[in-house]
Formats: C-alpha cells, structure tokens, sequence
C-alpha cells in the first residue's frame, strides 16, 4: 500500500510518534471503557479478604480496605487523562490570549504581562501549586486551577515570541491596512501560524500535568479517598509496604506508563510540527 | 554589562516584592473571617477576639504586611499557630537539612550527568547516545515518589539493606538522595546534551580545527571550557528543582526538613509557616535565576553586545 | 608550466538526508596554482562553500559521502588520515569564515587566539607576542598592542576578520581559502579587507580559494574564476576572458544581473526560477528549465566539459 501523502508517511515513520500514539490509546481506551475493562467497581470493600496478593480473581491483588486493586488502576486513568485534559485547556486559553496580547499589543501592556508570567515561575511549580491550594483548599478540581495557574505562562511565552515575529510580516501588514479589527487580525491572521507549536505545547504539557497532579495527590493535597487516583493510591500503599508491595507496585507502572506514552507522542509531535524546538 | 546586572537585580527584587505580597494576603483571600480559618470552631468568641488582638488581625492588609516584612528583615517570621513556636526557631534547624540533601543530590546529578551529555553530543546519533536518550525520556515519566517508594521496597523491605526513616546516620542518606538524584538526572543529561552540542557546532570550534589544533587540544580548550560555564549555569537552574524534588522525599522518608515544614503547615493551616517558607523558597527561586542570567551574560559577550553593553 | 598546488579531481558530495541523499557538489573539477587567486561564485546552495570545507576536511555533521580526489602537492587530501589532515590545517591550508563574531571563541583574547596556532610550531612565550604584534600591523590593525589584549566582541566586524586573516596566516600556509569573507561586513569595510587580504597574500606566496556569490569582489582580486550552479561547475576561465565574453547561459545571466554603472547596458536581469535541489542523479543539464537556449538535448544529456578557447572552459550543449 503505498502512502502518497507525505505529511502522513513522516507520521508513520517517526518511531517516537507511532510507540506513543499506540501507548496513549491503549490509556484513553482504558479509561473510556474503564467499566467493561474493570471487574469491580473501585469503591467495592471487602469483595475479598484484605491484602490479597494477585491471583485469578483479582489480578493486581487487593488493597487495605479488600478493593481490587486492578479495577482500582484502570479507573484511576480516568481521573489523570480527565484532570490533564482540563488543565491543559485551561492553561491552553489563558496562555494563549495573554500571549497574543503582549505580543501585539507590546509597549507597556507586554511589559505587565510578562511580569506577571515572570511571577510564575518564581518558585518551583510544585511549591506554587501548593501555595494556590493553601487558599483554594484541597481536592483536586482545585488541584487543576492551581496547575492551570502556574504553566500558563509557558505557552503565553511561545506564543508571544511568535506573534511578535508575525506581526512584522506582509501579510498582517495587509490586514492592519484594510483597518481590521486587532482581534480579528489576531485570530485569522496569527493565529493559525501558531497552532502547530500549541498542539506541541499541549502534547508535552499533558504528561507533566499528570505527574504534578499525581504527586499533589500523593502529598494529600489532591484527589480525596476513596478516588481510585494512583498517586493517592501510591501515598496509601506506603503504610502497607511490607503487606502488600503490589499496591505500590502497580499504579506506580500504570502511572509511568501513560507519562512515557505521552512523553513519545509529544516528542514525536515536535519532531514533525515545530522540529526548531527539538533538543536534539 | 553594569546597566543590564542592576536592570536584572531591579526586576528580582520587583518580582520577590509581589510574590511577598501575594504569599502574605493568602490569608485574607480565603473566605470567610480569617480568626475562623486559624482557631478551631470549639474555640469561644472572648478567646478568638483576644487572639485577633494578638495576632494583629484588627489592623488593615497593609498595615499587617508593613509589620511582617519588617519582622521578616530582623529574622522574625512571627509563631507557628499550632505549636506556637517562632518560626524562624524551626527554619534554622530544618533548612539545613534540606540543604544537605539537596547539595548533595545536585553534586551527584552533576558528577553522572555531565559526562553522559558530553559523550552522548560528541558520538550524537551513535549507540550510546540513542541508548541515553531513550533511557532518559523514560527516567522522566517516573516520579521521584515512586522511585522512593520502589527503593523503599526493594533495599528497605525486602533486602533491609537500609533505614527508611529519620535522618541520622549516613546510612539514612542513601536512599531519599538515591531516590532525589534518579529523579533529575535525565533531564540534566539532555540538558547537558543540548548545551555540548550547541558548543560543538559553534563556529569557533570550525575556527579551532581550521588552525591546525589536535581534536584533543579544540576539545579542551575551546569545547570543555565554555561547556563547563554551561554546566554552573546548569547547576543554579536545577537548583529550585531539585529543591522541590526534595519536599516530597522528605515527607515519604520523614525527614526533618524544609519541606516537611511545608507539607504539614499546608494541611495543618498553619499560615505563618506556609508563608515564611514559600517566601524562602521564592527569594531562592528569583536568586538562581538571576545568577543564571548574569554569569550567562558575563561569559557570553554576544548577549552583552546585544543588550547594548560595552561600546566597541 | 608550474605545478598546480591544489588539483580538485571529480569532486563529489552527498549528504545523507531524510529519505535519500541529497546531491551537494556533483563531478567538480579544477587546479588552482601557486600564488594564484581562484574565486569560486554562485548563489547560495550551489556547493561551493560545501567545497571548501571539504577541502579542509571540516564538517559539522559527519554525514557526507565523498567522492573524487582533492590533491594538494601531489597528495590526495581525501586518503589522509585524521592526524596527517591535522598537520596540513592551518600549516598548509588555512581558512576564513563569513562571519567573524561567530568564528572567534568569545572568551578569548584576539592575541591569544592568534598565538595558538604559533604554539603548534614550537612558538611561543615573547618571540609569539612579537609575531602576533608583526601581523597584526602587517593587517593594518591599529593600536597593534592594545587589540592583542581585546576580546572579540570588543572589535568591529572588519578587525575582527583582519584577525581572522592573521590567525589564519599566522603559520604561513600555501593555500588560504576564504569562505564569503566579506559577506557580513559593510561595504566599506569590504574593499579595505580583501585588499589586506589580497596584499598579504601576495606577500607570503600564498594562493587563494575565494569563495563567494559576489561577482564584484572577484573582479577586485580573483585571477581566475569558476562558477557554480546546482553543485556543478559550468564555466571556468580567467577572469578579464570571462567578464569580457561569458559563454554559459548562468554566467551570462549572473553577469548582467549586476547593477550597472551605465544606463546604456542594460536593465538588471533576474534569473527566473530557484536553485534546485538535486535528490536523485539524473544525465541532464542541471540549468535546463531555467535556461533560456535549452534544447531538446539538454534534457537528456549531461554536458560534457569543453575548452572554448585555451584556458576557458565551458559545460553547455548549445553555447
């Protein structure tokens, strides 16, 4: 079967992209047909007795509180592909309007706003994330404004960078000359010359926002009991480590896998859409 | 080059000044009547008002701020709420433990990740590299708490090779700076990777070899050195980094430190502490940074130039 | 007849690129001799830059396939062995580069830098410094003394390329290759530096491989010039013989696109088409579609090299 288009025969031949495309969508189906896939309900206690090691019935064994820890896993994907996504589409919005704005408006209104993406990154993103949830509380649909509120400012950089550099080109130029509206100008004009280094953006953004929110969950900032969250599962797992070393074990491995799927896509992506930015 | 040091030293105090304030008004953003928020419900209203007379709650926000900042200058971040201690009293015994752990995780990064990036961007394309590169994107989809937890099992449990608690002996050392440097090693080895690369395709290596200079002689004086400068650029950066890698080892090996202090001053809502060691870690977070961009701006003379420095 | 000190010998490369090879430089040939100032010309993309670092067997990605003989004083530069290259750099060969501030290590003095290639000759300390300051007023570097202490940002475009020339002179090589040397200087400047250039040249019996897209240079200091289209090497002669009577349809096209002094001579002629970029050898006339004489033959055949008049020679079918 020969593959005439080009874009799509670079696709396909990029080893990073195709491992994590097939890796990601092993994770979103789980997590769509988490229902079918998972013998139990999450929540279920004492479907067996507690601390049962892995065996027929439940093939990741079972937890302190007698749930099946293999149910517990696949729902848990549910949760860090939903919190990701959102976060994501939060800090996509937020950085992408704040960053088209500096950059075409400049002068004193870019210089207020990269003060205030500067003040993101002041301190770490976990130690921010923190400070937010101190004021917000605990749970993790704040866990999501809190991430959302610290790694806007990654793409309002990127994209201010690049609006700055297209504004000067003839074709914008035209645009200001038949006097369109600035946020028309933005939108039709800039926009879509910025959207191949979002899409990048978001693709790596994505398993460093589970990574965040897992490990806010793990310090019990986050997702609340009895969410099958797996960093929450890993925090729970720690007093039980002698018992039962599967309950660290496996949502530690489902954990990893979905980022690494996700760090391959991402890469992957850049590779094919923004290669500039490519650490080689 | 002295405009562009003061323009940055500028910005870093502006950006420390905001955070001070925002950090310190988390209080007074929270709904509700800030005295509820810090004293049980149980507590009766005569205590909650001659607590608000003690802990200055009947002034207004900048009043209020006026008086931290100036107690913050002399050392004095006021008392913790639970266990009424000063708690600058708690920052001095735990910082340095932060700190030792820290150091010595970063050192150790540094100490595996360097040579790895210089060879990896040297033979780049070659077994190694790809073998690193693929090692490393792995390494960076697994979490430092489950690196711990993984070592906690393995050494802690099922070998009982070593403590996993307290940090008292040398022995306690081992695994929370194992689990911290697996951590960040792989993104300094890409980083390191980058920044070799960048030096080798430099022109002036080009120059270098068009001279007539052994490969061995351009490696040292020309590629090493200024990849060296890289790397204490690399250092200051990671820095914050593994700091906050660090919050989470502490609370899974109970270790007294820093951010011990903060995990538990966040669940136990004890404000004076969250605030004093978010503004800690923020001042440090600025200070690395700015140090990065004035030694990259010392040792680069082209972004001098273009900051409009030393006239030719 | 003297003997030729550098002899390019079916020079061809390929760099290895996503999904193929992708012709550089295809079957080049030419000699340059002693003393002798050869500029190569052409626009961007056309191999000659990619020549000379082959030349010096420098390249930043180890990714080409090499074909042909480059022969420097009868010995073939292609065959050398790393370590025997190394004693013909900057010994035997030198080079510029186009862009001084990128070429000169930022956190080194510029006497330092020059007096390093004096250490590979076994000079060194006090007699270095004099050579250094020797050069440096042999390039017309004023404050000799206080430059030798100056880093290179602290130096205009134009001092540093003199720098350049020292450092690449420094060792008395027979062949000095100078890839676009005035390219990033301002015009001004550029007059003054390749006629340093040329000067020292004369002075040290040194031959020079001028590369460069500026047909205005070259008048200034080549004697004889090649010129290069798509990796090829389609016309080459000396230089009052191919300014006076350009027989390739490229170089006549390039000629006349240079602005004029005289209205009478002509409106300046752009060149319809780009340069393309040859993945798959074919027996063809590389020009053809942007030739204005092309002809059946030229799409079918690949010219062969013919000597028009002695010492011209020319790669077309029809011309």
């Amino acid at each position: 079967m020969k593959i005439k288009n080009a874009a799509l025969r670079r696709a396909l031949s990029n080893r990073n992209f195709m491992i994590g495309l097939i890796m990601v969508i092993i994770i979103v189906l789980v997590a769509i047909f988490a229902d079918f896939i998972a013998p139990y309900a999450y929540d279920d206690a004492d479907l067996a007795p507690k601390f049962t090691p892995p065996c027929k019935e439940h093939l990741f064994g079972t937890d302190d509180f007698g749930r099946d820890l293999f149910s517990r896993v696949v729902y848990g994907s549910r949760i860090s592909l939903r919190v990701a996504l959102i976060a994501v589409v939060l800090e996509v919005f937020l950085g992408v309007s704040i960053g088209l704005i500096a950059g075409y408006y400049g002068g004193n209104v870019d210089r207020v706003c990269s003060f205030i993406a500067d003040l993101t990154w002041s301190m770490p993103p976990i130690i921010m994330s923190m400070a937010v949830i101190t004021v917000l509380g605990k749970g993790i649909d704040k866990v999501v404004i809190a991430i959302a509120i610290v790694a806007w400012a990654e793409y309002a950089r990127v994209v201010r960078a690049k609006t700055q550099s297209l504004k000067n080109m003839a074709f914008v130029e035209t645009g200001i000359a038949f006097n369109e509206k600035d946020s028309a100008i933005m939108l039709r004009y800039i926009l879509p010359n910025i959207v191949p280094s979002i899409i990048v953006l978001a693709s790596l953004s994505i398993p460093a926002t589970i990574m965040n929110t897992t490990a806010l969950s793990f310090l019990g900032l986050g997702a609340m009991p009895p969410s099958p969250d797996w960093g929450l599962a890993l925090s729970n797992s720690m007093a039980f480590i002698a018992r039962a070393p599967w309950m660290a074990i496996y949502p530690g491995i489902a954990l990893v896998f979905t980022v690494f799927g996700f760090n391959l896509l991402g890469e992957g992506m850049r590779d094919l859409l923004d290669p500039r930015t490519k650490l080689r | 080059m002295r405009d562009y040091v003061i323009k940055r030293i500028a910005q870093g105090v502006l950006l420390v000044v905001v955070v001070s304030i925002l950090v310190f008004s988390m209080l007074d953003m929270m709904p509700g009547d800030p005295i509820n928020i810090l004293t049980d419900r149980k507590v009766p209203e005569e205590v909650k008002e001659q607590l608000r007379e003690e802990w200055g709650l009947n002034d207004p926000l900048p009043t209020r701020y006026i008086n931290w900042v100036k107690g913050a200058i002399h050392g004095d971040f006021g008392k913790s709420i639970r266990t009424k201690k000063p708690v600058v009293d708690m920052m001095k015994a735990r910082l340095p433990v932060t700190l030792k752990l820290t150091l010595t995780s970063l050192i150790l990064d540094l100490i595996i990740s360097v040579p790895i990036g210089l060879i990896a961007a040297y033979k780049k394309d070659g077994f190694f590299d790809r073998l690193m590169m693929g090692l490393s994107l792995l390494f960076a989809a697994i979490p430092s708490y489950w690196i711990s937890v993984i070592l906690i099992l393995v050494f802690g449990v099922s070998l009982k090779l070593l403590p996993i608690s307290g940090f008292s002996s040398a022995k306690h050392y081992i695994l929370p700076v194992a689990a911290l440097t697996i951590g960040s090693v792989a993104g300094l080895i890409r980083m390191t990777k980058t920044e070799v690369l960048d030096v080798l395709r430099e022109r002036y290596v080009l120059t270098a070899y068009a001279k007539g200079l052994p490969k061995r002689n351009v490696l040292v004086y020309h590629v090493l050195r200024n990849a060296l400068i890289l790397v204490a650029i690399m250092f200051f950066m990671s820095l914050p980094w593994v700091i906050s890698g660090a919050v989470i080892v502490e609370n899974i090996f109970v270790i007294p430190g820093m951010g011990q202090m903060l995990t538990s001053g966040i669940l136990n809502q004890d404000f004076t502490i969250v605030q004093a060691c978010v503004l800690i870690l923020a001042i440090l977070t600025v200070t690395c940074n700015l140090i990065c961009d004035i030694i990259t701006a010392i040792l680069d003379p082209r972004i001098r130039v273009a900051m409009g420095g030393e006239g030719r | 007849m003297a003997e030729e000190l550098l002899k390019v010998e079916n020079l061809s490369i390929d760099y290895k690129i996503e999904g193929g090879y992708l012709s550089a430089v295809n079957d080049v040939s030419f000699s340059i001799e002693p003393g002798q100032v050869m500029a190569l010309v052409g626009e961007s993309g056309c191999g000659k830059s990619t020549i000379a670092h082959t030349v010096m067997r420098l390249s930043i990605d180890h990714n080409e396939k090499i074909g042909g003989h480059i022969y420097f004083q009868g010995r073939d530069l292609l065959a050398l062995s790393e370590p025997d290259m190394e004693k013909v750099r900057g010994k035997e060969i030198g080079m510029i580069f186009q862009n001084p501030l990128d070429s000169l290590n930022p956190v080194y003095r510029a006497g330092t830098q020059v007096e390093e290639g004096l250490k590979l000759d076994g000079i060194s300390g006090e007699e270095a410094k004099q050579r250094v300051l020797e050069l440096f007023k042999d390039v017309q570097i004023p404050n000799p003394e206080t430059r030798m202490e100056s880093f290179p940002h602290e130096l205009s475009g134009g001092m540093r390329q003199r720098v350049m020339i020292a450092m690449m002179l420094a060792r008395e090589p027979k062949l000095l290759i100078a890839d676009e040397p005035t390219t990033a200087l301002d015009v001004t400047v550029e007059a003054q530096v390749l006629r340093i250039m040329k000067d020292m040249c004369e002075k040290e019996h040194a031959a020079v491989l001028l590369i460069t897209h500026n047909f205005g240079i070259v008048a200034e200091i080549a004697d004889r010039v090649g010129i290069m289209y798509a990796g090829e090497l389609v016309e080459e002669g000396e230089i009052h013989e191919i300014f006076r009577q350009p027989i390739h349809p490229y170089s006549q096209a390039l000629l006349s696109a240079l602005p004029r002094m005289k209205k009478s001579q002509g409106r300046i002629q752009a060149i319809e088409g780009n340069v393309p970029r040859i993945t798959e050898k074919e027996d063809v006339c590389r020009f053809a579609n942007r030739c204005p004489y092309a002809e059946a033959i030229c799409r079918e055949k690949r010219p062969e090299r013919r000597e028009v008049v002695p010492g011209h020679w020319v790669c077309c079918h029809v011309k």
